[in-house]
C-alpha cells in the first residue's frame, strides 16, 4: 500500500501576491516534496498558509480566525508572532526544513482533531485532494450535487495499490473480496432500499450516525462531512445486522431502529440532502477501495444495465471506459480489466459501486464452443485517432 | 468521402442546445436566435430559428463542428442536412416540459437513421427545477426501442457536464478510446 501519509496537506494562502504564491507552489512541488500543495478554494484547504509581514496581515488573520476558527495556522515571518499551541511559526528567509518541519506539525493537529469515530487510530485514510471537475455557483455542502473526480494519484493514494489477480487462484480471489453487510455501505443500502420500497420518509438508526432517508424526492441526510463519511465507510461493523426489507412490518431489526418520520416536520437545511444514487454510489466506493462484493462472480460474466448518472457521481479512474465495455457487451471483471488495459481494482471497484446501485446483471460465462455474434466494428485507426484527440481536448479543457 | 467531424445537438426549444455549444465551443458561437414565435413563445423569449454553430480546435489544428438544430419542429427539413458526417447526436431534454417523453419520442423518430449509424447520448436539463421524471424513468422509456444510451442529468451551463456527455457519445463508439 503507498504511504498515505505521503498525501499533500491543502494550504490555502493568505497575504501573497500572485508571484509569491507562484514561487511557493514550486517550493512545495519541488524541495518540500509534495508534501503540501496550495489551493485556491478555502473550503477545501486544511490549514492556512499567512504571511504575518504582509500589509493587513493581522487584518487577515482575524478574518481568517473569525470564518474558521479551528483551521490550522502557519504563520511566516521574521520574527515569532504565534500565539497559540495551534498556530505553527515559520521564520524567514522560508527554508525547506523549516518549512517541512512546520507541514509535519500542521499535518498532526489536523489529524488530532479528526473525529474519533471517524476511524481507527493509525488506519484513517488521510485527506486528499479530490478535484471538484465541475464549478458551482454556490456552496454544495456536503451534497454530491456535482460530478468529482478521483484522478488516479488520488485514488490510488486513497485506496491503496492493489496487485492484479488470477481468479483461478481461491486464495488471491478471496482476497479481493468483501462483504458490503459488514460495513456501513449496507446499512445504508438497506435503509434506501426499505424507504423507497415503502415510499415513506425513515430515520434510521446505523452503526455510526442516523439517517433520515427521503424516498419521494430521493435524498437523504446524515450529519457528517466528506471526510467523515469517507473514513467511516472503511471501517468494518462486526456483527451487523440488517433489515429484512421483506418483512414490510419491520420496525427494529436487532441494532437498526427505523422510524417513520414526517419529512415536513424534519425541518432539514435543503443544501445538505444529498441524492441516494450519489451517495450509494460513493459510498460503496470507499468501501469497496479496490474489493469486489462478494457476491458478484469473478466466473460469471457481467453487465451493465444501463449506465449511471455519471455527470452528478463521484469518477473513479476510467469510469466511463467500463461503463461503455460493459454496456456494450458481457465480460467477467477480470476479462474487462485486460480488455481496457487496466488495473483490475478499478473495476472492482466501478463494480461495486454500480451493484449498490443495482445496474450489475450476471450472466455465466458462456461456453467455448459457443458460436458468438461477430464483435461491433471497430472504427478505423484514423477515426479512432481523431476521435482519441477529441476525448484529450474534452477532458483538458 | 465524408469527413466525420461534426456532433449534432438536439432537442426542444428551450432544452439548452444553444448553451450547451456555447459552452464548448472554443469560439464565439453563430447564433441565430429571433424573437420566438408559435408555440416557442410561451417557453424562452428567444429562439433558434436557423442553426447554431460552435467549434472546438484540437491540437494540430483540426476542428470539431458542433451544430445545434432548430428548436422549433417547423424547420426539421434541415435536420438530414445537418447531420450528414455527424459522429453522433446529443439530445437534450427539458425536464420541466408538459410531457418530455413525447419529446423523447419524437427526436427518436425524427433522428432514426443518424442514430442508428451513429450513437446517441441523452442529457436531460433542469432536473433542479423539476426533479421527475427521474432518469430511470427515462431508461424505461427506451425499452423495446433497441436502444439503451448513456442518460445523465444536465446543467447545459456547466462546461464539465456537457463535456461528460460528449465523452459518453465517444465511449459508446469505441469503450477503448484512449487519450492522443
Amino acid at each position: 500500500m503507498i504511504d498515505l501519509a505521503m498525501a499533500p496537506l491543502r494550504l490555502v494562502f493568505r497575504g501573497m501576491d500572485e508571484r509569491t504564491v507562484k514561487l511557493f507552489k514550486m517550493f512545495l512541488q519541488g524541495p518540500c516534496r509534495k508534501q503540501a500543495e496550495l489551493v485556491e478554494d478555502g473550503r477545501e484547504a486544511d490549514a492556512c498558509l499567512i504571511d504575518m509581514d504582509a500589509p493587513r496581515a493581522t487584518e487577515l488573520l482575524d478574518r481568517e480566525r473569525e470564518i474558521h476558527p479551528d483551521r490550522v495556522l502557519i504563520c511566516l515571518s521574521l520574527n515569532d508572532c504565534t500565539s497559540s499551541p495551534e498556530q505553527v511559526f515559520v521564520k524567514k528567509p522560508v527554508q525547506t526544513e523549516s518549512m517541512l518541519q512546520a507541514i509535519r506539525r500542521a499535518r498532526e493537529i489536523v489529524e488530532s482533531r479528526r473525529p474519533r469515530e471517524a476511524g481507527k487510530p493509525g488506519t484513517e485514510p488521510r485527506t486528499i485532494p479530490l478535484r471538484t471537475v465541475a464549478a458551482a455557483k454556490k456552496p454544495e455542502g456536503s451534497a454530491s450535487k456535482v460530478a468529482a473526480l478521483l484522478d488516479e494519484h488520488s485514488f490510488l493514494s486513497f485506496l491503496g495499490v492493489r496487485d492484479d489477480i488470477d481468479p483461478a487462484n481461491p486464495a488471491q480471489a478471496a482476497a479481493v473480496r468483501y462483504d458490503p453487510r459488514e460495513y456501513l455501505q449496507g446499512s445504508f443500502e438497506s435503509a434506501c432500499a426499505l424507504a423507497l420500497s415503502r415510499q415513506q420518509a425513515l430515520r434510521v438508526e446505523t452503526p455510526w450516525k442516523p439517517l433520515i432517508v427521503l424516498p419521494q424526492i430521493r435524498r437523504l441526510w446524515i450529519d457528517a462531512d466528506e471526510v467523515q463519511l469517507r473514513a467511516a465507510c472503511a471501517i468494518r461493523i462486526n456483527h451487523l445486522a440488517h433489515m429484512d426489507i421483506s418483512e414490510s412490518r419491520a420496525q427494529t431489526v436487532k441494532n437498526l431502529k427505523v422510524t417513520p418520520i414526517d419529512a415536513g416536520e424534519a425541518r432539514l437545511d435543503p443544501d445538505r440532502l444529498i441524492p441516494l444514487d450519489a451517495f450509494l454510489w460513493k459510498t460503496a466506493i470507499w468501501t469497496s477501495r479496490g474489493k469486489i462484493p462478494a457476491d458478484i462472480s469473478l466466473e460469471h460474466e457481467v453487465v451493465l444495465k444501463h449506465w449511471p448518472n455519471l455527470t452528478r457521481f463521484l469518477l473513479i479512474p476510467h469510469t466511463m471506459r467500463i461503463a461503455a465495455l460493459l454496456h456494450q457487451g458481457t465480460h467477467t471483471v477480470c476479462e474487462a480489466a485486460k480488455i481496457l488495459g487496466i488495473r483490475q481494482q478499478y473495476v472492482f471497484a466501478f463494480i461495486s459501486a454500480a451493484h449498490a446501485l443495482r445496474l450489475i446483471e450476471q450472466r455465466p460465462k458462456r461456453q467455448a464452443d459457443r458460436v458468438e455474434a461477430p464483435p461491433p466494428p471497430k472504427p478505423e485507426p484514423a477515426r479512432t485517432s481523431f476521435l482519441g484527440k477529441l476525448l484529450k481536448h474534452l477532458k483538458v479543457s | 468521402m465524408i469527413q466525420y467531424n461534426k456532433i449534432i445537438f438536439t432537442g426542444p426549444v428551450g432544452a439548452g442546445k444553444t448553451t450547451a455549444i456555447t459552452t464548448l465551443s472554443d469560439v464565439p458561437p453563430v447564433k441565430t436566435d429571433e424573437l420566438a414565435s408559435d408555440m416557442a413563445k410561451n417557453r424562452k423569449a428567444s429562439t433558434t430559428v436557423a442553426l447554431d454553430y460552435g467549434m472546438m480546435i484540437l491540437p494540430g489544428g483540426e476542428k470539431i463542428h458542433l451544430y445545434g438544430t432548430p428548436g422549433q419542429e417547423r424547420f426539421d427539413f434541415m435536420w438530414d442536412i445537418l447531420t450528414t458526417g455527424g459522429i453522433g447526436l446529443v439530445l437534450l431534454l427539458d425536464n420541466t416540459r408538459a410531457d418530455p417523453f413525447q419529446d423523447l419520442r419524437f427526436f427518436l423518430n425524427k433522428f432514426g437513421r443518424f442514430i442508428q449509424d451513429t450513437s446517441l447520448v441523452v442529457g436531460v436539463t433542469q432536473m433542479d427545477i423539476r426533479a421527475t421524471p427521474v432518469l430511470s424513468d427515462y431508461h424505461r422509456q427506451f425499452a423495446g426501442t433497441g436502444l439503451n444510451p448513456p442518460i445523465f442529468e444536465v446543467d447545459a451551463r456547466r462546461k464539465k457536464d456537457v463535456s461528460l456527455l460528449v465523452q459518453a457519445l465517444l465511449y459508446s463508439i469505441d469503450p477503448g478510446l484512449e487519450d492522443q
